[in-house]
């Protein structure tokens, strides 16, 4: 099978071209440099820019799999959740783009994408399904933060998510106040690599709680307020270093602590992590370490396949379509709050 | 030529199949409308069923460009851009208010007329024609107003149509975009456009907060 996969969901506009778990090609456009000017992504920039973007990124993507649109079997296209009007651009584009070739369209669940995502290869880009094992598996972007049990490909319960901001949320919201560009999880993680993680003590939320739950709001006024008192101290590049690694320090320690406790408990093997803050290096360690204490395999998303990205799409679409599963009507519409189904 | 017309920029959506024929001559082969609904490609279904043309002899698709709802708009665009990606159809992007315009004309409503669209915000998207039993002119660019100032049009007796007009001004007249009329419209055109370059007719200002200056560390 030869499928397009075309995802829209915030800020990266995405098609990729997959054949039998293999990746033929994978092009992004990013505007993370449009959306930087205002701090964080502007849903309706977000959707222009989509609409541009969405054919040469999908010229792009058939050129460099040297496939032409006559020669594909399926398209996939993100359903939800995220942004509509984002959305909205790649699913009509998607469904047009079925319609009149008269192939199946597959709406996938952008997270359940995510969550599938360590089990595809960088090189050469594939599918790697024949290694998957169940697993606790942390999915934590910019929009999202959940846990999710896996018991077996596509049979998943997600065990908690967060209460209120997500984890790369807050790593942006941190960054905003210190004054650090959007989007701020890269450059506090270059920057705390030379600081002291525990130069400030900042709460580490919800992790005493028995849950498998996350909150990173109460984490981020924590650090304005501590940046209210101590004015100068951004002024001080040690010292700022020293903010980004003790702010980091504390939401990995939760992110890794809380997934390695869930995946202790309910006795899994292997642990996996995705999503744009499973980029984090200071993440990747803590749950290396977490893993390697208690003798369970680690998976982690490449980082190619960790930020936005329609290969995950076209993965999962791939599977689930030859499994006679994702097939979606019509004139589906986008399911921007799609909670991940529970299987 | 056989061309798809869509023209999702109010709550009737409206697709039609138009064929260009020699001399001039255009026929609407199929043309479905919905009021309220969401279906898109459901109704370009329908349209060709009744027509009897396969999707494969599509091979012009024109979308209303608005201005109106542009969650509408934007998924007809989006609709032609996967199409075009497909089939490598030709795409011709159309004002919605030169289609209103061209409606007026079909209706014999004669005189000059003031195009309403609702813009959200106490404002409408307004345009003045001019209609006459040989053709329309435009006598005001399409541009944004104030409801006072649509308010005093109407009071004054100006003739004023628009998708939902009536819901602000009792005496407008209610026309909706219908994709038939679209359709003639593209009929003999050949300003076709790349799908990339098909945009919803923006008529603001796009104006977001910036974020202050950035603390750059090295």
């Amino acid at each position: 099978m030869t499928l397009l996969a075309i995802e829209t969901s915030c800020d990266e506009t995405g098609v990729a071209i997959i054949r039998e778990g293999r990746v033929l090609s994978n092009v992004v456009a990013s505007q993370t440099a449009i959306h930087a000017e205002y701090g964080g992504v502007v849903p309706e920039l977000a959707t222009r820019e989509h609409l541009r973007n969405f054919m040469p990124v999908a010229a792009e993507a058939l050129r460099q799999a040297s496939v032409t649109p006559a020669g594909l079997d399926a398209v996939a296209v993100t359903r939800g959740p995220g942004l509509p009007s984002a959305l909205l651009a790649g699913l009509k584009a998607g469904q047009a783009l079925a319609f009149c070739l008269r192939k199946p369209i597959a709406g996938i669940h952008h997270l359940e994408a995510h969550l599938y995502s360590p089990w595809i290869l960088a090189d050469p880009p594939r599918g790697d399904f024949a290694q998957f094992e169940p697993s606790v598996s942390l999915v934590a972007s910019g929009g999202h933060t959940l846990l999710v049990h896996v018991r077996g490909l596509f049979n998943h319960r997600v065990l908690g998510a967060t209460l209120d901001d997500a984890a790369g949320e807050c790593f942006d919201k941190i960054g905003k106040l210190m004054g650090l560009a959007y989007p701020a999880g890269a450059q506090i993680d270059r920057l705390a690599a030379d600081g002291n993680p525990k130069a400030f003590q900042f709460p580490r939320p919800m992790l005493a709680e028995a849950n498998d739950d996350f909150s990173f709001a109460g984490l981020k006024t924590s650090v304005r307020y501590f940046l209210e008192k101590n004015p100068g101290l951004l002024d001080d590049p040690r010292r700022l270093r020293d903010v980004c690694a003790s702010a980091q320090a504390a939401i990995v320690e939760v992110l890794a602590g809380k997934t390695a406790r869930a995946a202790r408990r309910l006795g899994a093997r292997c642990v996996t992590a995705s999503g744009g803050v499973a980029c984090n290096n200071a993440l990747r360690r803590e749950l290396a370490a977490a893993c390697a204490q208690a003798g369970m395999r680690l998976r982690l998303a490449e980082r190619v396949f960790s930020t936005d990205n329609a290969a995950m799409i076209g993965i999962l679409a791939e599977r689930k379509l030859m499994a006679g599963a994702g097939e979606m009507d019509l004139d589906a519409e986008i399911e921007p709050n799609w909670a991940l189904p529970l299987a | 030529m056989k061309i798809l017309a869509v023209d999702f920029s109010s709550p009737r959506r409206s697709v039609a199949l138009v064929e260009e024929g020699g001399e001039g001559a255009v026929v609407v082969a199929g043309r479905m409308e919905e009021i309220s609904g969401r279906r898109t490609l459901g109704l370009v279904e329908e349209a060709l069923k009744q027509a009897g043309w396969q999707r494969e002899e599509i091979q012009t698709l024109a979308v209303g460009l608005g201005p109106g709802s542009y969650t509408g708009i934007r998924g007809a665009v989006a609709l032609a851009q996967g199409w075009q990606l497909g089939r490598g159809v030709n795409l011709l992007g159309i004002s919605t208010v030169e289609c209103l315009a061209a409606q007026a004309e079909v209706e014999k409503m004669f005189g000059p007329v003031h195009i309403v669209i609702d813009a959200q915000r106490n404002e409408f998207y307004l345009a003045g024609y001019e209609i006459a039993p040989d053709g329309r002119s435009e006598t005001e660019a399409l541009r944004l107003a104030g409801f006072a100032e649509v308010q005093r049009l109407a009071d004054g007796g100006a003739r004023i149509i628009g998708p939902e007009a009536t819901q602000w001004f009792a005496q407008a007249a209610t026309v909706f975009p219908d994709a038939a009329i679209l359709g003639r419209l593209a009929c003999g055109r050949r300003d076709y456009v790349a799908g990339c370059n098909l945009e919803p007719i923006y008529m603001r200002e796009t104006t977001f907060k910036k974020a202050p200056p950035l603390r750059v560390v090295t």
